[in-house]
């Protein structure tokens, strides 16, 4: 397997949140702002590259028939650990990423991973796929938490931009989530599909 | 020894969560003390900054005696020079998604409000967490102990945030009520 | 080839000479009075509301057309009529901005991203009002009173509905003596309110004030036979009657349930948003749970939400429900015999 071809498909031919609708959870409720969804990414990329990991390395002790069970507690455990770690000893850190932090543990992709990637490879390519999957986790998010914060707030990053006046609440409200992440998957169909009728055509 | 043997395989699950369990308790044993620690000398600091330069001292702490029939944490006075410079109550109350934890201070000589803060909460980024930022905190200041307060009221709450908002107002009252029955000169 | 065209019709056809176009002229026509009223009681603030909303709505049906490379759809004049429902279920004070926004929502989001007329699942206008509530709650609840004169220095008030809300609220509580005290108010002045409702001389959106011309346009589309009578008798109907109950239980007076059913925009969407053809049930069984369902849906959410009104809401939930009551009402083809459900293996 490349290791090119594994980026690619992490990042965007198998994009987690806008191919394979994975982890619409923090999608839907993180991506009120530009910032929030980049603490979420970090966090994401952290947990799932070191799950991929620990699940690769283990990879041939866990028996099949409770292997789910088995990922559940690996990356329970794992957040919880780092979880605890960061409070200790880096809490600035902590008070800016604690609270998406326990949102990971159930967060499909990371099991999605485990299941479909970590657990049939060897521990480089599933680091590197952890790393992939991770960034096009949070470039998706970014793409949603931009255009979330722009029209629900009026800033990026926190500056802003827009007057006041035309701050649509909506938009940082769940239904502003679903509407986004509609019209971004729809655009995207629409180009998925005309390059698949150039293809036949051709 | 059969492989996949229904006893080996539990065996081997229990092995694996037993692994977990002993490491997340190794940890959790270790970093404990220090969490505990940094949360006292965070929550000294926020003490700080409502009466800053002044020596503090725990009154009672309902967190430490297990008492969970109030929804006040903690008591705390400020004293400067041995006058009593001020009480303050770490307060909780039940938001949108989470406790919402706040400090609140009150000035001992003319029962007004100093300030409020919000010391805890997990609630939604970017809408609940408006009401735990200062430019809806800052409408406390200088508030009388006497008036009770009320979200849409004396106090404007955050729109689309009105739980959050009403969650810290009613710790505010909580402290208050407390503090004008047993404190009040 | 030939043979099979043969069984399926003759020739030559008769044309009855009924049109989209002739459709929704009449329902330009049946809002007519609708739309004098709200000019008459709140002036310039309406005229501007309604082109702006109307003249934006043709404009983006036009430049999505074009756009999406299909044909242009703009002279079977929907987008002028759901313009112009739109600007009739804004405040009279709504920034002509927001009302632009409004329109982009209707026509393009809502209408021809599904693709165009008869293809969308919500009624554009509903949507894009639910959608401008939430998004700017505040300009799109800033009330002002009719028979102003000038747009600028009109004053904002409370609307009837608002007197009902609060009885609501009471009732969500489960408050008997406050629901009681809340609706004194009313009570006081009940008739004179009912008078005030009829004509149409309260605060509130444009077009939802005037009972009166409402029904004008209710006949004209009846005598036309443009809409289906039982969508909007059952929607009414079904409100009515939940309505009565809250009254007997909270012992609210007689006139609570006629009150509640001309405030707001209940009469405004039964008659000209739920009617919708697109969007609502094909049978006649199927229309009358859609207009309950309406009724009920928008009393519960008066009763039990942190929004004013439930119309538009309810419309949206229905619209949504439609696919599903037309599957389970649907009528037999023809030809086929009905199978018992006994007999199916």
């Amino acid at each position: 397997m490349k290791i090119s071809d594994i980026f690619k498909d992490g990042i965007y031919r198998k994009n987690a949140i806008l191919i394979m609708l994975l982890g619409m959870c923090p999608t839907l409720a993180v991506t009120t702002t530009l910032s929030n969804a980049i603490g979420m990414g970090i966090s994401v990329i952290v947990i799932l590259t070191l799950s991929n990991i620990s699940i690769s390395i283990m990879r041939k002790v866990i028996p099949a028939a409770v292997r789910i069970p088995a990922y559940i507690g690996i990356i329970a455990a794992l957040v919880t650990i780092i979880e605890m770690l960061i409070h200790a000893y880096v809490p600035t850190l902590y008070v800016s990423l604690g609270i998406y932090l326990p949102l990971i543990v159930v967060n499909c992709i990371i099991l999605e991973r485990a299941e479909s990637f970590a657990s049939k490879n060897n521990i480089l390519h599933s680091t590197i796929d952890g790393i992939a999957v991770g960034i096009g986790f949070t470039l998706a998010m970014l793409l949603i938490a931009f255009f979330r914060e722009l029209l629900g707030t009026g800033a990026i990053l926190g500056f802003t931009i827009l007057p006041a006046s035309t701050n649509m609440l909506i938009m940082i409200l769940p239904p502003g989530a679903f509407l986004t992440l509609g019209i971004i998957l729809g655009v995207m169909g629409h180009y998925s599909n005309k390059k698949k009728e150039e293809l036949e055509n051709e | 020894m059969k492989k996949n043997s229904l006893l080996t395989t539990s065996l081997l699950l229990g092995v694996i969560s037993a692994v977990l369990a002993v490491a997340v308790f190794m940890v959790n044993s270790t970093t404990a003390n220090i969490i505990a620690e940094s949360e006292a000398t965070k929550l000294n600091s926020y003490y700080e900054s409502i009466f800053p330069d002044s020596e503090y001292e725990v009154i009672y702490d309902n967190k430490k005696d297990k008492d969970k029939s109030s929804n006040i944490i903690s008591l705390a006075t400020a004293t400067k020079d041995g006058n009593v410079l001020g009480y303050l109550y770490l307060a909780y109350t039940t938001g949108y998604s989470s406790d919402v934890v706040s400090l609140i201070g009150i000035n001992a000589t003319d029962s007004k409000l100093v300030k409020v803060i919000v010391t805890k909460q997990t609630e939604t980024p970017g809408l609940g967490t408006l009401a735990t930022a200062p430019k809806f905190l800052d409408q406390f200041s200088d508030k009388s102990t006497d008036e009770e307060l009320k979200a849409k009221d004396n106090i404007t709450a955050i729109t689309g945030a009105t739980i959050t908002s009403t969650a810290v107002v009613n710790s505010v009252n909580e402290a208050l009520a407390d503090f004008n029955t047993n404190y009040k000169k | 080839m030939e043979n099979k065209m043969r069984k399926v019709t003759w020739s030559p056809f008769a044309h009855s000479g009924n049109s989209v176009n002739m459709a929704m002229l009449d329902v330009i026509i049946s809002l007519i009075p609708v739309i004098i009223a709200s000019v008459l009681f709140f002036r310039m603030g309406s005229v501007l509301v309604l082109l702006t909303t109307t003249a934006s709505a043709v404009a983006f049906e036009y430049i999505s057309r074009l756009v999406l490379k299909r044909y242009n759809s703009c002279q079977d004049l929907s987008a002028v009529v759901t313009g112009l429902i739109l600007g009739l279920t804004l405040p009279p004070s709504t920034p002509l901005i927001i009302a632009v926004l409004g329109s982009l929502i209707a026509i393009v989001v809502v209408k021809q991203l599904f693709g165009g007329i008869g293809n969308n699942v919500f009624n554009p206008a509903a949507a894009a009002r639910a959608f401008l509530l939430i998004a700017f709650s505040v300009p799109l609840t800033n009330w002002v009173n009719p028979m102003t004169s000038t747009y600028v220095d009109a004053t904002t008030s409370a609307t009837p509905l608002s007197l009902v809300k609060t009885v609501m609220m009471n009732i969500k509580t489960g408050d008997m003596e406050a629901a009681r005290t809340a609706y004194s108010v009313i009570e006081s002045n009940s008739w004179g309110l009912i008078k005030l409702l009829f004509t149409g001389e309260v605060a509130g959106s444009l077009g939802e004030t005037s009972a009166i011309a409402i029904i004008i346009g209710l006949i004209y589309l009846i005598v036309k036979k443009r809409i289906h009578t039982e969508i909007v008798t059952s929607y009414v109907g079904s409100a009515f009657l939940v309505t009565v109950i809250l009254s007997l239980v909270y012992d609210l007076g007689p006139l609570f349930p006629l009150i509640s059913i001309l405030a707001g925009s209940l009469l405004f969407g039964a008659v000209f948003m739920a009617t919708d053809w697109v969007t609502s049930p094909m049978t006649k069984k199927g229309r009358i749970i859609f207009g309950i369902g309406l009724g009920v849906l928008t009393i519960v959410i008066r009763t039990f939400s942190n929004f004013p009104e439930g119309v538009v809401f309810s419309i949206l939930i229905m619209n949504m429900v439609t696919p599903l009551i037309d599957r389970h009402t649907g009528n037999r083809i023809f030809g086929k015999v009905k199978v018992k459900s006994n007999e199916k293996k």
